[in-house]
């Protein structure tokens, strides 16, 4: 028997952190850097523009 | 926090139409924003400012408010907790984004929607053809999509909260 086969009784939500949250923490942070340049680079955008 | 059973779907039926019901009026929103943006004619630039307008206060904003409500109630009053599963995180992380997001840019819609009244001039026209409502309105569409899809296939993956705190208490 393989002691490092995982353990057929744990739970899959037990793991470190999934990687579709991996992932998608990648792309929100990737979206929110390229706002940010936007703005710094002087884009008419961003919360000032409404109101 | 556990509601009985009848809340429990009260609240998830109410959930859904919102959230759903959200989608489909900002997917009706991008259409008349594409119609203020691409029209020559500026009846029907106006028309739809105007109709973006009324959407905005008096459909968009109410389900939003009532998706992010009872979306906080639903998570709360179940065993999925607000807190435990990254799915349910990232899904009151969108909807409350998308929530501060439109609170804002409703102010600005009224401004647009003020100056399309009354004749319009050349600059007038200028000012309105602005493609931010169609961006604004797409992404927020694209965002309300992934919500939608994440309450469906519901991933797998317990957040630390969920791991060390014991069901039902991680709310």
């Amino acid at each position: 028997m393989d002691d490092n086969a995982p353990d057929p009784h744990t739970n899959p939500d037990d793991a470190g952190m999934p990687r579709w949250v991996k992932v998608s923490i990648a792309i929100a942070a990737l979206v929110l850097a390229a706002l940010l340049v936007m703005m710094l680079l002087g884009g008419n955008h961003g919360p000032s523009r409404h109101g | 926090m556990k509601f009985p059973p009848i809340a429990r779907k009260l609240a998830l039926v109410t959930h859904v139409v919102a959230s759903v019901g959200w989608l489909g009026a900002v997917a009706s929103y991008i259409a008349l924003a594409l119609l203020g943006l691409l029209s020559d004619d500026p009846e029907n630039v106006r028309a739809a400012y105007v109709g973006m307008a009324v959407e905005i206060r008096w459909v968009i904003i109410p389900l939003s408010l009532t998706s992010f409500i009872t979306g906080v109630l639903q998570s709360l009053g179940t065993h999925w907790g607000l807190l435990r599963h990254y799915w349910v995180v990232f899904k009151l992380v969108i909807n409350g984004v998308c929530v501060a997001v439109l609170l804002m840019y409703a102010q600005s819609i009224d401004r647009y929607a003020d100056r399309s009244r009354g004749a319009l001039s050349a600059a007038d026209l200028d000012y309105l053809r602005d493609p931010t409502h169609v961006l604004h309105s797409s992404v927020a569409a694209g965002l309300l999509l992934v919500a939608t899809v994440l309450a469906v296939v519901k991933p797998r993956g317990l957040t630390k909260a969920g791991k060390t705190i014991p069901r039902g208490l991680a709310n």
